[in-house]
């Protein structure tokens, strides 16, 4: 069952309410709900009308309520289904149930449902499917012309409905809410009396929340003279209803409760012409629509067709829609319409949002390009000032750091052959070098390097020749000779340089060849005979 | 137009489609194209502003640099490190110093100079020259030889950086050698040689005077 919406956020509907004589015309929202005018079937200019007073009613959908006497129900046990087939079958039951009405719809009834009744009974086998309520409406040329009328508009339909299915949650809430001002526990019936304009009385007796009967039949008009008129019609009626609820399984012991909507100097008279035993209450149309929710806007104590249409205006959907071919034609398209057009109108907020997301994003960006050249321009005329004052200083920066740079690269691997040559030069002591020979050698330092090559150490070397007489102790010669060179490497090893016996006096170990004459021949000759030993130094260390 | 619709329905479902529709084009063809290459160019100007900032900020480093550079440049400058190398120059310079330090004999080579390559040099539109050259050398005494080394790796402009140096003594001092070299006679007790590269920097202009191929 569709609860009414909240009313701050209720849509505007314009509510048709089809009674036997006309038409009446209410448009329900959130500020509560307005009668506009009723038109009768046999007024002139029906279609055009009832078009017009829609389309000035402001309202965004149309939803038609049935409120007339031709209305059928019957309540048909469906047997548990397949949730694919359920609808296939419960539609053909309703053609077989109403064969002769083209609007038909079917509901299940909460108390009818299987659970329900197996809770109920305790035997599974008694029961078996659900009840549904199936209503049905003909197809009259009443309807025909209210179908006219909404075509000629382009309000969305909301359905069709029947007032008594589509009001018995406003019976449940009403009864619930005397009941909790009255501090009394619900009873299990409950009947609405309401009088409509077209002059009808509807009455609708909700047993356990569901509709269970409903009659609406002509009485008197309400007369200030003679209140008790109308109240003696109504307990009439009223009694014929509670004569149709002991069919239906009523007893005096499941309570009832009895909500007369009207304008208490009518409604009130009638307590004292009612027996039955029930909770009695008279509302008038603005207490009961203030129980509800529902604010009428005219001052209209008695009739209550516009709280009826109030209360299913609100509704998110009817509880019981009817369909038929006329009506899909209608809604159908308009749906599809609506559908359509949202998506257009999403589709065209977001392309919207992106266009000013974007156009936010391209004007900053704009702006930032101006402020980026006006920085450009000011870091081009600081750029050019630094230029031209070392321009007007005659510096050359290339020049300068190009040759700093090449001098430092060829000062790091020349080497001075004077500062080694003067290491060896204190450590010779009474020696003296026949001869040396200094080479220093490598890759050109003030070439084009390529990126990531290092330039390889350049091959620094000298050979020093010293002679010997030959009659020297050639052991005691070559210990003079490494003593040399030792003597040598204390200096040289500070300046990156190593030395090393490359060849001795003589070679006194296995590996020396041995040719020594003996004789005074032999002495004598070797006098003027020499010893040649070599030391060789390198650079070890890194140039530069 | 459409059945259960009015044109006015199907038009404004058809101007909302078409605003929808068109909007996005817009959108997705212009503005945002349009934003993109905006964007491009603020990244352009920034990298160029970003650059040009680097380069100012660089080009004041150098100037604070070029401040203590500029000492060492003029030291350069003056040692004669930009020389065009010219022969009867270089001829000029070394007679100068084998005479201040008395060699016997000196004989002094050079070999074709040739230019090395180096992008600074080019970028500051001057070269390296290198020369290699030799020198003969007869002496009486190795200290004049070492002299002649020290003087010209002070004194010539440019590098002097020497390669290869050969001493040998030749004769071992006696009273004959002795006797002879007091009466005049030069003889040499050192004989040897030595080479070197000479480097220097010109201006490319120098090194292709006007008429000389």
């Amino acid at each position: 069952m569709s609860a009414p919406m909240p009313s701050l956020i209720s849509p505007t509907r314009c509510v048709l309410l089809i009674m036997d004589d006309g038409v009446g015309v209410y448009k329900s929202s959130g500020s509560g709900v307005e009668f506009i005018d009723t038109l009768h079937w046999r007024g002139g200019g029906f279609e055009e009308k009832l078009s017009d007073m829609i389309s000035r009613s402001g309202a965004s959908a149309v939803m038609i309520l049935n409120d007339a006497v031709e209305q059928h129900y019957r309540k048909e046990k469906v047997p548990v289904l397949s949730y694919f087939d359920k609808a296939n079958i419960i539609q053909r039951r309703l053609n077989v149930a109403f064969p002769n009405y083209s609007m038909r719809a079917a509901m299940p009834l909460k108390a009818g449902t299987k659970a329900v009744r197996e809770a109920a009974s305790g035997d599974k086998d008694a029961a078996k499917g659900d009840l549904y309520l199936f209503a049905a409406v003909p197809s009259t040329d009443a309807f025909g012309r209210i179908m006219t009328a909404l075509a000629n508009v382009d309000q969305q339909v909301v359905g069709y409905g029947l007032l008594p299915v589509e009001s018995t949650s406003m019976v449940d809430a009403l009864v619930k809410k005397v009941s909790e001002k009255r501090g009394g526990g619900g009873a299990r019936w409950s009947i609405l009396i309401s009088q409509h304009r077209g002059g009808g009385l509807r009455q609708i007796v909700v047993r356990n929340n569901e509709l269970a009967l409903t009659r609406v039949t002509p009485v008197v008009e309400p007369d200030p003279e003679n209140p008790g008129m109308w109240a003696a019609d109504v307990s009439q009626e009223l009694q014929a209803t509670l004569s149709y609820l002991s069919r239906f399984g009523y007893t005096p012991e499941d309570g009832l409760e009895l909500i007369v909507i009207g304008d208490p100097a009518y409604t009130e008279p009638l307590e004292t012409m009612i027996y039955a035993p029930c909770n009695y209450n008279v509302l008038s149309v603005p207490a009961a629509g203030a129980m509800l929710g529902v604010r009428a806007q005219r001052d209209e104590p008695h009739y209550a067709d516009a709280l009826h249409a109030g209360w299913s205006g609100r509704k998110l959907s009817l509880d019981l829609p009817l369909t038929s071919r006329d009506i899909m034609a209608i809604r159908q398209p308009r749906q599809i319409a609506l559908g359509v057009m949202t998506i257009s109108a999403i589709a065209l907020s977001g392309v919207a949002g992106v266009a000013v997301d974007e156009g936010m994003n391209l004007y900053a960006t704009t702006v930032n390009i101006e402020v980026a050249q006006i920085q450009k321009k000011k870091i081009e005329e600081i750029y050019y000032e630094e230029l031209k004052r070392k321009e007007s200083m005659g510096i050359d920066i290339p020049l300068i750091k190009g040759a700093l740079s090449i001098n430092k690269a060829i000062t790091q691997v020349v080497v001075n052959p004077l500062d080694v040559l003067d290491a060896i030069a204190r450590s010779m002591e009474d020696i003296r070098l026949d001869k040396f020979e200094f080479l220093n050698q490598g890759q050109e330092p003030a070439g084009t390097q390529k990126p990531g090559e290092v330039m390889s150490p350049r091959n620094t070397e000298i050979a020093l020749t010293i002679s010997f007489a030959g009659n020297i102790d050639i052991v005691k010669g070559n210990e003079e000779i490494d003593k040399l060179v030792a003597r040598m490497n204390e200096r040289l090893e500070k300046i990156g340089y190593l030395a090393k016996v490359e060849t001795p006096l003589r070679d006194t170990t296995f590996r020396g060849a041995s040719d020594v004459e003996y004789g005074v021949i032999a002495n004598k000759r070797q006098i003027t005979d020499r010893y040649e030993a070599a030391i060789r130094v390198r650079k070890v260390g890194k140039n530069g | 137009m459409v059945r259960g619709l009015s044109n006015k329905v199907v038009i404004f479902i058809l101007v909302l489609l078409a605003l929808a529709g068109g909007g996005g084009y817009l959108v997705y063809e212009y503005l945002i194209p349009t934003r993109e290459a905006s964007e491009r160019e603020l990244s352009g100007l920034k990298s160029q502003i970003q650059a040009k900032y680097e380069e100012v900020a660089r080009m004041k480093e150098e100037f604070i640099l070029l401040q203590s550079q500029l000492r060492d440049f003029k030291d350069l400058e003056a040692r004669g490190f930009f020389n065009n190398q010219n022969r009867s120059e270089a001829e000029e310079n070394f007679a100068k110093l084998n005479a201040r330090v008395g060699i016997l004999k000196a004989t002094l080579t050079y070999a074709p100079g040739t230019i090395v390559s180096n992008q600074q040099a080019d970028e500051a539109k001057q070269m390296v020259i290198k020369s290699h050259g030799k020198v003969e050398i007869d002496s009486l005494d190795d200290v004049d030889v070492y002299t002649l080394l020290k003087f010209m790796q002070e004194r010539y402009p440019g590098s002097i950086d020497i390669t290869r140096l050969e001493l040998e003594r030749v004769q071992v001092l006696n009273a004959a050698l002795l006797r002879k070299i007091g009466g005049g006679d030069p003889v040499p007790l050192i004989k040897g040689e030595f080479e070197f590269d000479w480097r220097t920097m010109t201006s490319k202009d120098d090194a292709n005077p006007p008429g000389v191929n």
